[in-house]
């Protein structure tokens, strides 16, 4: 039989682990951000999967520490020195961000993590500016969500994807968690892909995501 | 196994003893307990034909406790795992010079680091750019710009899952049913 006592024991050891109630205080701030750093990471992962090594490059100096953004920011911004990869395939200079801004049809948008042409970064680096949306080759939305997804996100990435116009090869949402109706709205085509319960949790979900990466910058840099 | 105690009470320990430690982690835990679920209802019109719809519906206290658990777990495993996950890709770029220089040719040859497999130091900014007034009325610059996230110990994250594993062994009432 199982005690009450017991049941309690369980709970305290739980709650009271390093890993607890604890560390959650400690990074609760930049939880929402450490799901993208994870999705970053993947994205590093599909490049070098293509034996291609990427190089990690900061905005003012070499990136010791490696900073992700907090919030949505412009790409030549030097308030800190923020990180981002960059990679060549096939004579191909492309790069990957976090937390970047850009042009879209009618007003600019954040795009949580994105692969886009090294080019028109670097220009938009020397001569500040969003960079257009036609640069971008994927775009991600990243939620970290300990509940339930909330519908409200698919329709408002949805609506972003729109507004950045055809050249956005690749699009998802991606999230550690799920919703059944989200899954069903993103199916049409030209729709985000739902990379739902995407978490070192589920193997599989991670090689999908990279493997649609892997096969895009295939497809875009083969001629 | 048989229980001294039911899962609506084990799920009432479980919330009071979070909201004693954390009130914001219990309410996040509340909210999810709270949001229900979707099934789907048939209705019989006629002698053959069937209408079906959807309808939100509370959680049962068994599925209520496992929602709760799963809440947790998405903080306590999977954010260590994400921070490991990023470490591992992370450790296998180069670092490259800054990004100051105009001409992708010339930057290729500012690789100062190229070793792959060593560990790399990340963090994550938590006070934005753009952020003079904190949340919580404190004056931003009281907080630290940024948050290294460090990688966790794997036998750590293991200990945690047992811790998880048990819980759940406690809170398994399906053979009562």
């Amino acid at each position: 039989m199982a005690t009450l006592n017991e049941l309690e024991n369980a709970i305290d050891a739980l709650l009271d682990h390093p890993l607890g109630v604890g560390q959650f205080q400690l990074v609760r701030r930049a939880e929402p951000k450490a799901y993208e750093a994870y999705i970053f990471g993947l994205c590093l992962r599909a490049v070098r999967e293509l034996n291609t090594m990427p190089v990690l490059r900061g905005i003012s100096a070499p990136p010791n520490p490696f900073i992700f953004r907090g919030a949505p920011g412009q790409i030549y911004s030097r308030a800190r020195n923020y990180g981002y990869a960059e990679f060549a395939i096939n004579g191909q200079d492309f790069e990957i961000h976090a937390g970047v801004e850009f042009q879209g049809g009618r007003m600019t948008h954040e795009l949580d993590v994105c692969i886009m042409r090294a080019a028109d970064a670097n220009r938009c680096r020397q001569q500040p500016d969003d960079p257009p949306s036609a640069s971008l080759i994927g775009g991600w939305e990243c939620k970290f969500y300990a509940g339930t997804l909330d519908k409200d996100l698919g329709r408002t990435f949805v609506g972003l994807v729109d507004d950045m116009g055809a050249n956005l090869r690749l699009s998802g949402l991606c999230s550690n968690s799920a919703h059944p109706q989200l899954r069903d709205y993103f199916e049409p085509q030209r729709r985000p892909y739902p990379h739902f319960r995407l978490t070192p949790l589920e193997v599989s979900n991670e090689a999908v995501f990279v493997n649609l990466i892997k096969a895009e910058l295939k497809k875009i840099t083969a001629s | 196994m048989k229980h001294e105690y039911t899962a609506e009470e084990a799920l009432r320990r479980l919330i009071e003893k979070l909201t004693a430690r954390d009130q914001e982690l219990a309410s996040e835990v509340t909210v999810a307990v709270n949001s229900g679920k979707d099934i789907q209802e048939k209705e019989r019109r006629g002698k053959k034909s069937l209408r079906f719809y959807r309808r939100t519906v509370p959680y049962s206290p068994e599925e209520a406790l496992k929602v709760a658990l799963d809440v947790l777990r998405a903080h306590f495993v999977e954010q260590p795992l994400f921070a490991n996950s990023c470490h591992g890709n992370m450790a296998q770029a180069a670092i490259g010079a800054n990004a100051t220089d105009a001409f992708p040719w010339e930057k290729k040859k500012q690789i100062v680091h190229t070793s792959s497999g060593d560990e790399k130091i990340f963090e994550i900014e938590v006070q934005s750019e753009t952020e003079i007034v904190s949340t919580g009325g404190r004056p931003a610059l009281q907080y630290p710009g940024t948050l290294t996230m460090n990688r966790i110990s794997e036998d750590s994250i293991r200990q945690e899952e047992a811790n998880f594993s048990h819980l759940r062994s406690l809170t398994d009432f399906s053979e009562n049913s």
